[in-house]
């Protein structure tokens, strides 16, 4: 009988067989990869971090002042306001954005094939149109004087409920997260009804044999049956809520008072000077990027280990 | 490698030795990974123009837009041989992001509009004395307003481009409905607001109101009419000197007009979410009786409002603080050149400079776009009835500053009106916010 014995060629040494589960040839085809890496995300995150303990307008003297930028930061009003603006708008938005899709979603998946088609074109539509065009779009949708929104209200006799929508800092992130669920809603019906479409139909006819409704049967069937689309389109949602920046900058550039400023438009605002003017303040911004790229990281790691205890 | 027992080799697939061997795997992996990189590394040399050798093209940024400079630059790379100008225009809103990107990476234009980062730059030797490079002969031609500016000591940092200042442009049939002529006094405004808005139901006075320099535009020479002295809001935006504070009565005094403009509703109740399109749309289409804005807007308005809006405005100063009083106005350069002190072709950009502030030149660059003149001469060269309206004002002397250079005072002082224009403070709670937002964001 042949037996298979492995035998090391001569004159190589064992640490070379395998590093970290790669070969020594695998790791050179990734060092390409490992370069993009390096230069575009390692290199700026180590940059951002040093520049955030100098004080620096980007090109004069770069004075080194440690921790003081994170120190001003917790006592900075407009910090504390777009910490809270950022928090509302990614908790609402995700709720929203995944609720609303789901629900249509499931109504979809319950109608006729051929309606579906038709619903979920309709749907996408908004999702093909960039952020900044959609911005710019609903900019003036809710301008007080000329946009749609007031007309509409006008000419359907609900003139008592005009507005200035963005003008108002208790009614512009509403606005703006009207929007924001207009914009993406297309895109999570599409991912939600792709895996409806996939599950068993057995599972569902069971149900309904037992006499379940059609309520109770999306409740403790489909859905769970679809849980790990759900929290993907969560993490998805949590992820684009605390980066948001294209909506706002554009409807509102933060305003009135910063009741529309998220971490990204503040940030954009220190570092780069804010629009129509003004000094930046490099490191003190970049301090900002700093503390938002931990945050997000801390709450990426906490959805991703609840994720992976769930059975 | 598997052997099996007998010393024969396993009947699984496997390549010859002379097939692939880890040297050349590495040899050609590494002149890959070098080919790639090659790509950015001379990219990135070649941008670094300032460490080469001087070359002819000077560089040249704006956010002007509307002036068409190829036929000048095309005349003057043909007067002077082997010159180049390479001129690149950005949209306004970008214009400082762009620049300050540039900035920090050492790899500025030769000349650029330095806006609020002038006397930054000055202070940080980014750009070149003025004077020094363009000889103070020269600069005595522009008004002094706009030489001030941008000088720190006996340096100046800028040469102004184009002149600046702020009106009321009026719809005469409007106002004429409501039997009302163009305010003289920001009292005689809040008087004729309800009267216009009853007879006519027009927003009295639009503006725009979104963040940005707009409120500032409007701020600022209002607090040199609450003091009747420009100096006041210069010593303010700087905030060097010992006792000016943001906290001041003349600060507060501007912040309780403003207050009384708004209760008095002559700005649209919308007027936080009224961006410029919108407030100019307005004025144009019936909406707004009147519009504050700048000279800048002559341009745009005659070349896209309709025929019959056309002889339907006129312009008129901005209301005084009380009967008798000066009109302050703005009188500053929203576009003003600055050398960048890195340029391998500082020569090169003065020349071009030169050639373009040539009198009759720059008068017909000027009449071109209607724009207002920085320098004195040129205002008798003017076509436009408008622009020697408003550049009148100048002449005249109810000039003052409107553009912030300080550190902070643009956030702050938009935060503070709009506070105050939302109703959530006081005068007092405004200016004292202002105060400290200047002093947290100098801290940075």
């Amino acid at each position: 009988m042949t037996t298979i014995r492995t035998v090391r060629p001569a004159g190589r040494p064992a640490a070379w067989r395998r590093v970290g589960g790669a070969t020594p040839t695998g790791l050179v085809f990734i060092v390409p990869a490992l370069i993009a890496f390096g230069v575009f995300i390692a290199y700026p995150l180590v940059r951002t971090f040093t520049l955030s303990t100098t004080s620096t307008v980007g090109f004069g003297d770069s004075v080194s002042v440690g921790l003081r930028n994170y120190w001003l930061l917790l006592h900075d009003p407009v910090f504390l306001k777009a910490a809270r603006v950022t928090a509302i708008y990614t908790l609402v938005t995700t709720v929203l954005q995944t609720v609303v899709p789901l629900a249509l979603a499931l109504l979809i998946h319950a109608g006729p094939r051929r309606s579906a088609i038709i619903y979920r074109t309709i749907l996408f539509v908004p999702a093909t149109i960039s952020l900044a065009v959609t911005g710019l779009l609903w900019r003036l949708g809710f301008a007080p004087t000329f946009g749609p929104v007031n007309r509409i209200l006008a000419d359907i006799g609900l003139g008592s409920l005009q507005h200035p929508w963005l003008g108002d800092t208790s009614t512009v992130l509403p606005a703006i997260i009207v929007v924001s669920l207009w914009q993406s809603t297309g895109l999570f019906v599409l991912i939600f009804h792709a895996r409806l479409s996939g599950l068993d139909p057995t599972i569902s006819d069971a149900a309904r044999i037992d006499g379940a409704s059609a309520l109770r049967e999306a409740w403790s069937v489909t859905i769970p049956s679809i849980r790990p689309v759900i929290d993907l389109v969560v993490m998805l949602n949590v992820i684009s809520g605390l980066k948001v920046f294209d909506l706002n900058y554009v409807m509102t550039n933060g305003g009135p008072l910063h009741a529309s400023e998220s971490f990204s438009t503040y940030t954009y605002q220190l570092t780069f000077g804010s629009t129509g003017g003004g000094v930046s303040s490099l490191g003190y911004g970049s301090a900002l990027s700093a503390v938002v790229f931990l945050l997000t990281a801390v709450i990426t790691i906490v959805l991703y280990r609840l994720r992976r205890s769930e059975p | 490698m598997m052997i099996s027992d007998q010393g024969s080799e396993s009947a699984g697939p496997r390549l010859a030795a002379s097939d692939v061997s880890r040297r050349r795997v590495l040899q050609v992996a590494g002149l890959g990974v070098g080919t790639v990189a090659l790509g950015p590394l001379l990219a990135a040399c070649s941008s670094s123009k300032k460490s080469g050798a001087a070359s002819d093209t000077v560089q040249m940024w704006d956010w002007t837009t509307e002036f068409d400079l190829a036929p000048t630059i095309k005349s003057y790379e043909a007067a002077n041989s082997g010159a180049k100008i390479a001129r690149r225009s950005i949209v306004f809103n970008s214009y400082q992001p762009a620049l300050q990107a540039a900035l920090t990476a050492k790899n500025e234009p030769d000349i650029f509009l330095g806006a609020n980062l002038t006397l930054q730059l000055g202070a940080a030797n980014r750009i070149v004395d003025i004077k020094q490079a363009m000889g103070q002969g020269f600069l005595d031609g522009m008004f002094p307003s706009i030489n001030m500016q941008s000088q720190v000591g006996d340096k100046q940092y800028s040469i102004g481009w184009e002149a600046q200042s702020f009106g009321i442009f009026y719809n005469k049939t409007l106002l004429a409905r409501a039997g009302v002529s163009p305010p003289q006094t920001w009292d005689e405004l809040i008087r004729m607001a309800p009267v216009i808005r009853s007879k006519t139901g027009a927003t009295p006075l639009a503006m725009t109101g979104t963040p940005g320099n707009n409120l500032c535009d409007f701020f600022m020479p209002l607090i040199t009419q609450a003091a009747d002295d420009p100096q006041v809001a210069l010593d303010l935006d700087a905030h060097t000197k010992s006792g000016v504070t943001w906290k001041s009565q003349p600060v507060i005094d501007a912040l309780t007009k403003v207050k009384d403009l708004v209760d008095a509703k002559v700005f649209d109740p919308g007027l936080l979410a009224v961006d410029e399109d919108t407030g100019r749309a307005a004025f144009t289409s019936g909406k707004a009786a009147m519009l504050f804005t700048g000279s800048f807007y002559v341009t745009v308005l005659r070349s896209s409002a309709s025929k019959q809006f056309l002889s339907e405005y006129a312009i008129a100063k901005t209301p005084a603080w009380a009967s008798g009083q000066r009109h302050w106005t703005a009188n500053q350069a929203g576009t003003a050149f600055s050398i960048s002190s890195r340029s391998k072709n500082i020569d090169a950009a003065v020349t071009w400079l030169k050639y373009l502030y040539e009198p009759t030149r720059y008068a017909t660059l000027m009449n071109q776009t209607n724009g207002m003149p920085a320098v004195k001469a040129s205002i008798a060269a003017v076509d436009s009835p408008d622009i020697k309206q408003m550049a009148q004002w100048l002449t005249d002397g109810d000039g003052c500053s409107h553009i912030f250079f300080g550190v902070g005072t643009g956030t702050a002082l938009t935060d503070g009106i709009t506070s105050i224009i939302q109703g959530n403070a006081s005068p007092q709670a405004a200016a004292a916010a202002i105060e400290d937002a200047v002093v947290q964001a100098r801290r940075r």
